[in-house]
């Protein structure tokens, strides 16, 4: 059970039959200390689900031998933003450490630029102090290009966050499927 | 410049011939996110539409008339404890340090008006050096250099992120 390969990594749609997947990860103590949970119940949980994770333009499952162990999330910007748009990433502890989210995160730049042809630029904000999560971008080849002090709030204390960047003209995410 | 002659102040419908002076000049709005001004009327109704209702934008007074403007903008939800900055002041008072002076009123003046502001942010155009200057002589902290990040008039542009904290220093 404990051994995959990167062929068992796949990302795809949420389906909210899944719900108990996705507790495991949203009621992580390890998680929640670095990413923002707003529900604690199934409950709440469900309505999550239903009013953000489904409608949203893109979220997405990431799977180990298709069960859901984490997500990924690209926001987009909407306006004369659209050339920009976020990348978010959870992933249950008992898997972090075996290059998961990094693999899911260059699965996410391989195609979204294609998806996207507006986008120019996909960007990630990340604790300074989670040093893990700062790899996870290094590794998937984004720049980082500054701390924003005080850039966002987590559990109502503001953290200074890492902004890293990946263009649509960087490499190592251009695939030549043709 | 005599700072004493500087002030920053609500703006009103009685500044539009001063406002219409300044914001007619394609050599200030080239950074800006709105367009030029181009009449009498246009700058009356943007004054009674947007300058006036904002929930913080300044004009920048040199004895009391009006020679550029100030606007501090809380992000929405989760985030209004950030405020992005955005200025800009006629072109023949460029260089005098005015901004600067303007600023830097400003900043104490909304840390007091909204206590759970936490940051100021600031995004500059690489090419802008003027903007950077003024806010290094205000105390910002140049945190960044983000590519792409926006669009403007046509393109898509590199910039700068500066930021003000509310425990940072007022030099």
């Amino acid at each position: 059970d404990d051994e995959f390969s990167i062929s068992d990594i796949s990302l795809r749609l949420l389906d909210l039959s899944e719900i108990d997947d996705f507790m495991a990860w949203a009621t992580d103590d390890k998680v929640s200390r670095t990413w923002e949970t707003h529900y604690s119940s199934k409950e709440e949980a469900v309505n999550y689900i239903v009013d953000f994770v489904i409608p949203h333009p893109w979220y997405r499952a990431i799977c180990l031998k298709d069960r859901p162990i984490g997500a990924i999330i690209v926001t987009p910007n909407s306006g004369i933003d659209i050339c920009r748009a976020e990348v978010g990433y959870v992933l249950g502890s008992k898997y972090w450490g075996k290059g998961i989210v990094t693999l899911a995160v260059k699965m996410v730049a391989s195609t979204i630029f294609f998806e996207w042809p507006h986008l120019e630029r996909l960007e990630a904000l990340v604790d300074v102090h989670n040093p893990a999560s700062l790899r996870v971008l290094e590794k998937a080849g984004f720049q980082r290009e500054g701390v924003l002090r005080k850039y966002c709030l987590h559990k109502g204390r503001p953290i200074d966050a890492v902004i890293f960047s990946l263009l649509s003209t960087d490499h190592p995410h251009v695939n030549y499927f043709m | 410049m005599d700072s004493s002659r500087i002030s920053i102040r609500p703006f009103r419908l009685s500044d539009a011939n001063d406002f219409f002076s300044w914001a007619k000049d394609d050599r200030l709005t080239q950074y800006l996110r709105w367009n030029t001004i181009t009449s009498r009327e246009e700058a009356l109704k943007y004054l009674k539409d947007v300058a006036i209702p904002h929930p913080w934008r300044r004009s920048i007074c040199l004895d009391d008339h009006s020679i550029g403007y100030i606007s501090i903008r809380p992000e929405s939800g989760d985030d209004q404890h950030r405020a992005h900055v955005g200025y800009g002041v006629g072109v023949e008072y460029w260089g005098q340090g005015i901004v600067t002076m303007a600023l830097k009123m400003a900043i104490s003046s909304v840390f007091k008006e909204f206590s759970y502001l936490v940051r100021l942010e600031a995004l500059v155009e690489e090419e802008n050096k003027g903007s950077q200057r003024v806010l290094e002589k205000a105390g910002f902290q140049k945190e960044g250099f983000l590519r792409k990040y926006g669009f403007n008039k046509g393109e898509i542009r590199d910039m700068y992120i500066y930021s003000f904290l509310s425990t940072d220093k007022i030099v």
